[in-house]
């Protein structure tokens, strides 16, 4: 018994925390977020990945299908917490360590629910009638690429509980190979009652974080972790109200980014979102360019909600609108990075701002 | 000089030295994770907690979680390659001299590594491909696409230190560079080869097989001692290449005063901690832009080394 204890413990020690954003939850989720990274835990990429489930902001009825099937996808020992608000990050924290540590009702639950089996790619599949279809899966059906390669036809649905993505946002991608030929948006989980206070009323340093925080996404994404951690600084900064600390710590991720040449290959001529259907839709101004080129304007947008200088907000509804128009053909690291630089988290809000 | 010649061979020694050179092998890897945790908590600016206890703390928490099952997966592919790399990573160090030492002393030793090399594309592949789940999937895909990329380039290189040596038998290559190492005078070769071992590693920049934005991708729906098994194989692969390194281009045991083997775990450790010091601070290298620059910069620059390497060759003798 000893021996297992001491693994428990090491185990609950070392947390992997599966954070799911819901929309007006910023300040709660980024909160989170550095709590759990403080307590030396780390964020889930995927409910396999994950122990514990933690639930941000008040309302999330919308997403209840679709948390029940990421917590059907979770290996256990799982736990699941709701975090309502910022202040309540630290108990809900030590609950989950210690519910953690409950091994007698995790075996009980592993024995309740047999073999873990599910998983979510394939929640919504809908190919009609097949005739194939083992385990109730149809098998994927082929059709021609863009370069005319006959390729397995792949449903995809990205989001709502998905790290380094807007809250609220889910796009059903049809996939030929990784390549994204249509995309569908649907926005879930709005709030009906209830709200993160900061969200609605943004001071200088949330809308500045905000700001942030798509970098952090982006530079995340792209696989740099010195470029992000300096990032989070800058966030956290932001939310703190050292906005001295956080406007230096922008200056030097600025200039780490503009320094790094592979960066600047990795990123440039992906996501370009130039082309006439955006043009047409009113997003235009807010996204032009490639990643590489947001990805800076983010950074100096940042810096401007710092000084207070409110950058022009295009129309948020016409951004999402154009989505699927802006998306279509992309493969998927690309959409991924195209969908964070496009800070699609301030536009959210904003919308859901105009609705309130 | 001449009357010792015969000790400068060499030994294959008995079957069951695999047990302790295996244990070695582990323990270096179990030192780069812990030297990648360090380098990670130093970015992240959280230096709290011993780097060395949080390796522990992560495979604690991978053998009490349990396994997964996907719908309709490829469950005896998805966990043999799982579970695959690290007997491939250890295949891959039999045929390093350690020292005087080698566990198996094969004629042809340097294709025997690029061949276990090759094995890897296959777990690797067979791990996304497996689990029948998207995320993985393209992961599975993507890491081919990466393959693509090194493979070639990284077996030039490797060709460029037997020419030199006029042997594949990774001690005679080890003995030929007395008095100059190879990566002095083929640092192309060198540079080439460090590529190859990253990416075939699935480490660091060349990482996106397992990438953020695929949500873990390969990785993405594998948990406890599967998941373990793969991430303990990527750390034993890095050693496995950063071990390699030193009999073919970094003169093997030589070096003054310290006995060979000794030598040998330094220029290791040493080659580890570039590695390392590589994984947080470059950014991904996305399969589609590294395979052009792979085949327009590296295969050229890799394949001018060689002729290089062949003309001297030819030349003294």
């Amino acid at each position: 018994m000893g021996l297992s204890d001491l693994l428990s413990r090491a185990a609950a020690s070392r947390a992997h925390v599966l954070v799911v954003a819901t929309p007006r939850a910023f300040t709660t989720r980024v909160a989170l977020e550095r709590a759990l990274l403080g307590r030396g835990w780390v964020q889930a990429e995927s409910p396999a990945d994950a122990d514990v489930l933690a639930v941000c902001g008040h309302e999330h009825t919308a997403l209840t299908e679709e948390l029940e099937a990421v917590w059907d996808a979770m290996p256990g020992p799982r736990v699941r917490v709701d975090v309502a608000d910022p202040k309540a990050v630290p108990a809900v924290l030590d609950r989950a360590a210690e519910q953690l540590l409950a091994t007698d009702q995790h075996v009980h639950d592993a024995q309740r629910r047999g073999p873990v089996t599910r998983h979510m790619d394939h929640g919504d599949m809908d190919h009609g009638d097949m005739d194939m279809a083992p385990a109730g899966i149809p098998l994927a059906e082929g059709a021609e690429d863009r370069d005319g390669l006959e390729m397995d036809v792949l449903h995809l649905s990205l989001g709502p509980v998905l790290p380094h993505w807007p809250p609220g946002l889910v796009l059903h991608c049809t996939l030929h190979g990784d390549v994204a030929t249509e995309v569908q948006v649907e926005l879930v989980g709005e709030p009906t009652t209830g709200y993160d206070a900061a969200d609605t009323r943004d001071s200088v340093g949330v809308v500045a974080a905000r700001s942030c925080d798509a970098v952090v996404s982006v530079l995340a994404l792209a696989g740099w972790p010195v470029g992000e951690a300096v990032a989070r600084r800058a966030r956290d900064a932001c939310l703190d109200g050292n906005l001295r600390d956080a406007a230096q710590h922008l200056t030097r991720l600025r200039r780490r980014v503009v320094r790094s040449w592979l960066l600047r290959w990795m990123l440039r001529g992906i996501g370009r979102l130039d082309h006439a259907g955006v043009q047409e839709s009113g997003a235009a101004q807010q996204v032009a360019g490639d990643v590489y080129d947001r990805l800076v304007a983010l950074i100096d947008r940042a810096g401007q909600g710092l000084r207070g200088e409110a950058s022009a907000a295009g129309n948020s509804a016409d951004l999402v609108a154009a989505l699927p128009a802006l998306l279509a053909g992309s493969e998927l690291a690309s959409l991924r990075l195209a969908v964070a630089s496009l800070d699609l988290g301030s536009a959210l809000a904003r919308l859901e701002a105009a609705d309130v | 000089m001449s009357d010792l010649a015969g000790t400068d061979a060499v030994v294959a020694v008995a079957g069951y030295w695999a047990v302790p050179a295996a244990a070695l092998v582990g323990a270096l890897a179990f030192l780069t994770a812990s030297l990648h945790a360090m380098s990670g908590s130093a970015v992240s600016g959280r230096g709290r907690l011993a780097a060395a206890t949080v390796l522990v703390r992560e495979v604690a928490r991978l053998l009490r979680q349990r396994r997964r099952r996907t719908v309709a997966a490829d469950v005896l592919l998805w966990r043999f390659a799982t579970a695959g790399l690290v007997p491939l990573a250890l295949l891959k160090v039999t045929v390093i001299p350690f020292g005087r030492w080698t566990l198996f002393d094969s004629p042809v030793g340097v294709v025997w590594f690029n061949a276990m090399d090759v094995g890897v594309w296959a777990l690797v592949w067979l791990a996304g491909w497996g689990p029948n789940a998207v995320h993985s999937l393209v992961g599975g895909y993507r890491f081919l696409a990466q393959a693509v990329g090194y493979e070639l380039p990284l077996m030039f290189a490797l060709v460029a230190p037997p020419i030199a040596a006029g042997s594949l038998r990774v001690g005679e290559v080890s003995a030929a560079q007395d008095g100059l190492w190879f990566v002095v005078w083929m640092p192309v070769a060198f540079g080439v080869y460090c590529v190859g071992v990253v990416a075939f590693s699935v480490w660091g920049p060349f990482s996106v097989a397992v990438g953020s934005d695929l949500a873990g991708g390969v990785l993405a729906e594998s948990s406890g001692v599967d998941r373990l098994l793969f991430l303990a194989g990527r750390y034993l692969l890095l050693v496995a290449g950063a071990g390699f390194a030193v009999p073919m281009f970094l003169g093997g045991g030589a070096g003054p005063i310290l006995a060979g083997w000794v030598w040998v775990l330094v220029k290791t450790m040493l080659l580890l901690a570039a590695f390392v010091a590589v994984g947080h601070r470059v950014p991904s290298l996305r399969p589609d832009k590294f395979v052009e620059a792979a085949w327009v910069v590296l295969l050229p620059l890799a394949v001018a080394q060689d002729m290089v390497v062949a003309v001297v060759a030819v030349g003294r003798t």
